[in-house]
């Protein structure tokens, strides 16, 4: 047998064009070309509206005014699916795309239990089935006692699993993460990298993850894709070696600290600045931001400034 | 405040028996509550008190102004007094089934047609001109048109609560809809959660806080109506009370009557908070 496509979703020619509430046009995507293999983790990072958050909105979709190919490949065969996520997926009981948002995103009327589940609704599972998979997630996340809990009577850091969890039951082929830890305090961002790590362990997924936290990214990701500042060009690749699976021994290899400097001076140069502290900024480098900002791409962080 | 020196707590240690400072910080908490609702208590206690007191001396009219205890006094013939106590059942019987029938028509409006604005764009701006210029209007100067739709008589006087109600509740659970946190609806969309499902647990429980509010605002104003529609009307009810008993000079009835609609307003009020709390408790913190 011929060994199967193990593209999962191929991005050609991504352009993404808003209009801001003044109506200026803002380029967020420049025809970013993007193949994500099966069971690797991609990490998005680029500076302070660059469009991370467009592309992971469209592939979400949560934004389907794009020009450009999103090409879903959810059965081994390539070019099988539409441009956005189809109805062909759920037959296998498992979501085209799941995401975990930047902001707590629990519903806070529903239960733990109850939040998990509803992120099942479109795959119409066996009660049991559904009941099995609530319970699996919530186990795996570490709430498994906590079913009948309410966001409200739980900590930052658990209501983020709770949303990690109820993207997980979903099987998602494609598994979004949107800065899913940049709203954690320090210590518990530590903490929930390594979970992600552990997670990820056990359930081989394949996963999109922005950040804008370059230690996150190379702590987490396979590969860590720089996007230029707006509108967002894909700047830079590279592969992550393998580094063991703890976030605190993988700081401790001198390979994790080039590259992310390595990856830190690539953005730093996007944005006009130099990584080092005694030249100053290069004039040229933010022209292709020429643009004016503003919009649902901006992010809240800010780097270099 | 009793609040013993800190020094005379033993050295923390991992394993001291703190039992002592939490009874203490326990039977503070306890007691700033009780002083609170003292004040909450005591206040229309004074103020009372203070009305009887210039009734008394002669520095209010007494006609206008009867004292507290004689305006219990008079009530209390409605208890007894089986005509008076006819007559009191009588209207509140009446003016019990305007508010109901109108408030609950309205509110079941409001809620619908504020939900199809907030959920559906096209809806909104072709209803935002009517809803935005009726809502200010004093629903009182309606009345003449009411009348001239449904009659003189209870249709009219219900049909004006049930507008009054309609309004605010549109437009609070309009508001509600569309402000909410914009990550509930990327998460319906984004997990591709069926309309109806989204509808039952996502868009109506996110509005249920700025939903209650309306409801208890629209309540008031139904009181407003109600009250207001019955002077005018002569048809008996509370409001007729109150402005009959003025007309005839009894004026203890009228603040008998003032009474019974500001302890309504007040108890109903209570009650729907607490239903939004029970309803929203994430919300209630």
């Amino acid at each position: 047998m011929e060994p199967p496509d193990e593209t999962a979703v191929r991005i050609q020619g991504l352009t993404k064009i808003f209009l801001s509430r003044k109506g200026t046009a803002v380029q967020a995507l420049d025809s970013v070309d993007l193949d994500v293999q099966r069971g690797e983790v991609v990490a998005v990072i680029g500076p302070s509206g660059c469009g991370k958050s467009s592309l992971l909105r469209i592939l979400a979709g949560l934004d389907d005014v794009y020009d450009g190919r999103v090409d879903w490949n959810v059965d081994g065969k390539a070019g099988a699916a539409g441009p956005a996520p189809g109805g062909e997926a759920h037959r296998a009981g498992r979501l085209t795309s799941a995401t975990v948002f930047q902001s707590d995103s629990t519903l806070p009327w529903q239960t733990v239990g109850q939040n998990v589940r509803l992120g099942l609704c479109r795959l119409r599972l066996e009660r049991t089935e559904a009941d099995a998979r609530v319970a699996e997630v919530l186990d795996l996340v570490g709430l498994a006692g906590f079913t009948q809990a309410y966001p409200h009577e739980l900590s930052g850091g658990m209501r983020q699993r709770v949303a990690i969890a109820r993207a997980l039951a979903t099987r998602p082929h494609l598994l979004l993460m949107d800065e899913p830890l940049a709203a954690l305090d320090a210590q518990t961002r530590l903490i929930m990298q390594q979970e992600v790590l552990n997670i990820w362990q056990q359930t081989r997924s394949t996963v999109v993850y922005v950040t804008h936290d370059i230690e996150e990214a190379v702590t987490v990701a396979d590969r860590v894709v720089v996007l230029s500042a707006r509108p967002g060009r894909i700047r830079k690749v590279r592969d992550v070696p393998a580094l063991g699976r703890s976030v605190t021994d993988m700081r401790r290899e001198s390979v994790f600290g080039d590259l992310v400097v390595d990856l830190w001076e690539s953005i730093a140069g996007e944005v006009g600045m130099s990584a080092s502290a005694s030249s100053p900024a290069s004039a040229s480098a933010s022209a292709s931001g020429s643009l004016p900002g503003g919009g649902p791409a901006a992010e809240k962080a800010e780097v270099a400034r | 405040m009793t609040t013993a020196p800190v020094r005379s707590a033993p050295a923390p240690t991992a394993h001291t028996d703190v039992s002592v400072q939490v009874e203490r910080l326990r039977r503070d908490r306890t007691r700033t509550r009780h002083r609170r609702q003292a004040w909450a208590v005591l206040t229309p206690l004074v103020l009372l008190g203070l009305w009887e007191l210039a009734t008394r001396v002669g520095v209010l009219d007494e006609r206008f102004f009867p004292p507290p205890t004689a305006i219990l006094h008079d009530s209390l013939k409605f208890a007894f007094d089986a005509q008076m106590r006819g007559e009191l059942l009588d209207a509140l019987g009446q003016s019990g089934m305007r508010l109901a029938v109108g408030f609950l028509i309205g509110a079941v409006a409001g809620l619908v047609v504020g939900l199809a604005t907030g959920l559906h764009p096209v809806t909104r701006y072709a209803l935002s001109s009517v809803v935005n210029g009726i809502y200010p209007l004093p629903k009182l100067a309606l009345f003449p048109l009411m009348i001239i739709f449904f009659g003189v008589g209870n249709v009219s006087m219900i049909a004006l609560i049930a507008l009054g109600v309609f309004f605010i509740v549109c437009i609070n659970t309009s508001s509600g809809v569309l402000y909410t946190n914009p990550v509930y609806g990327d998460v319906a969309t984004a997990f591709e959660i069926p309309r109806l499902v989204r509808l039952r647990s996502i868009t109506v429980p996110a509005a249920i806080p700025s939903i209650v509010d309306g409801v208890r605002l629209g309540f008031g104003q139904a009181l407003i109506i109600l009250v207001s529609t019955e002077f005018v009307s002569g048809d008996g009810g509370i409001g007729y009370l109150i402005w009959n008993s003025w007309q005839v000079l009894d004026v203890p009835v009228m603040f008998v009557g003032l009474a019974i609609v500001g302890l309504t307003g007040w108890l109903v009020s209570a009650a729907i908070t607490r239903l939004g709390n029970r309803l929203a408790p994430w919300h209630a913190e």
